[in-house]
């Protein structure tokens, strides 16, 4: 059977489009699969340098190490002493979501390659004022992907490598425009405020998780453990 | 001197003699019967306080095994609750069941702290403290609770919670020294045992 011409440039076209289909196919797995397993690396390093300082017993003396996860008392922290250094790269994790990340200092776009970012002109963690931390929605990883299911009352924890543990509850969402920096406007409270893109695959506005920090209170009694 | 004189006077010394003799004789037959009357009165005491102790220890171990089984059951609660807490909690009103849990807990720990009843009197100042502790630890876990339900958690005046928190602390641990002073004194120990 002789192919018209017309029909063999029918069939050229139809295969580069399945070819291409293939090629962005494994371009986003490929992508997500490097994303996952740079995730895992940053987090495993993150776990054995906090191991190798808790086991040396030489955690630096400026390292926040002020809460506990028995008892987290209001920080006492003198922050005019501490440096972003101190508290980052920390572990975020938000179990509703099942969200784990090594977070950074810093949003500029090579950092937010490996993580969340903290926004530097804000807060550090655990201050008054509403410390920041950016996140992509649905690239490198997607880190804040699953954020707009978070509700009221939905527990954010951040671990610092020295054993710190600073936990925030939702507290609200907002949606904002890109240029909204009134946002980052600090409230008199211990705030920590996710952005991200908003909606999915845009940046047009950005999606704001607010959350404050929760105390935890013991609810055993001192000598409750010797029992 | 004569004969007659050296008579009477011998007799006169031998009556003397013999009555002197009497006197120490009667008093140390009169000093042994008061010795041996003291010991029959201290073995008599003895056996008294003995018998008085022994009711009394009666008493203590009675109660003991009615509040034992209360206050592990109490202890066991409230440290499977504080595990719970070392777990990361999905949202705050996790916290809140487990606080209301606690708070639950002490309330029926009251409960039947106060219907246990008839307190041996070498019990009542620990019975006291025990029943001070419980009060304060029902207030502490009120506030954690209304603090978890609060929405204002980094505004949120907490100083009450932490003296409440310590004073629950204190009376807990005198009620336990005072609990553990008692079983001293009456060899009642191994009530404080656990049961194997």
């Amino acid at each position: 059977m002789i192919k018209s011409k017309r029909t063999k440039i029918a069939l050229a076209v139809v295969y580069i489009f399945i070819g291409a289909s293939f090629l962005f196919l494994c371009y986003s797995v490929v992508s997500n699969f490097l994303a996952e397993k740079d995730r895992q690396t940053n987090l495993d390093q993150w776990e054995s340098r906090k191991q190798a300082l808790a086991e040396q017993g030489t955690i630096d003396s400026s390292t926040v190490t002020t809460e506990e996860i028995e008892y987290t008392e209001e920080v006492d922290t003198n922050y005019d002493m501490l440096a972003a250094e101190d508290f980052f790269p920390l572990k975020m994790s938000i179990p509703r979501i099942d969200l784990e990340w090594v977070s950074y200092e810093g949003a500029d776009s090579l950092t937010l390659e490996q993580g969340p970012g903290h926004i530097e002109e804000t807060p550090l963690p655990g201050d008054v004022g509403r410390c920041t931390i950016s996140g992509h929605r649905t690239t490198y990883g997607s880190h804040f992907n699953r954020v707009d299911e978070l509700e009221d009352g939905d527990l954010i924890y951040l671990e610092t490598i020295g054993g710190g543990l600073f936990i925030y509850a939702v507290t609200g969402q907002e949606i904002v425009g890109p240029r909204d920096v009134y946002i980052l406007e600090g409230s008199g409270r211990k705030e920590l405020l996710l952005t991200t893109c908003h909606p999915k695959y845009s940046a047009v506005k950005r999606l704001i998780i607010i959350a404050e920090l929760l105390n935890l209170y013991p609810l055993g009694l001192g000598s409750f453990g010797g029992k | 001197m004569f004969r007659k004189e050296k008579i009477i006077l011998t007799v006169l010394v031998v009556i003397a003699a013999i009555l002197i003799f009497y006197n120490v004789f009667s008093v140390e037959v009169q000093k042994i019967a008061v010795r041996k009357q003291v010991i029959e009165n201290a073995r008599m005491e003895r056996e008294m306080l003995e018998e008085i102790r022994s009711r009394e220890a009666e008493g203590i171990a009675e109660f003991g095994y009615r509040y034992q089984p209360i206050e592990d059951e109490f202890i066991k609660e409230v440290n499977l609750l504080s595990e719970k807490m070392k777990e990361k909690l999905v949202s705050v009103n996790n916290l809140s069941e487990i606080a209301a849990g606690r708070l639950e807990a002490a309330e029926d720990f009251r409960q039947k702290l106060t219907r246990i009843g008839d307190v041996p009197g070498p019990l009542e100042a620990f019975y006291d403290y025990e029943l001070e502790f419980i009060a304060s630890d029902i207030e502490t876990m009120s506030l954690v609770l209304l603090y978890y339900n609060s929405n204002s958690y980094s505004t949120f005046d907490d100083t009450e919670i932490e003296e409440l928190h310590k004073n629950t602390n204190l009376l807990f641990l005198k009620a336990e020294e005072e609990l553990r002073r008692v079983y001293k004194q009456y060899d009642l120990e191994y009530l404080l045992e656990e049961p194997s």
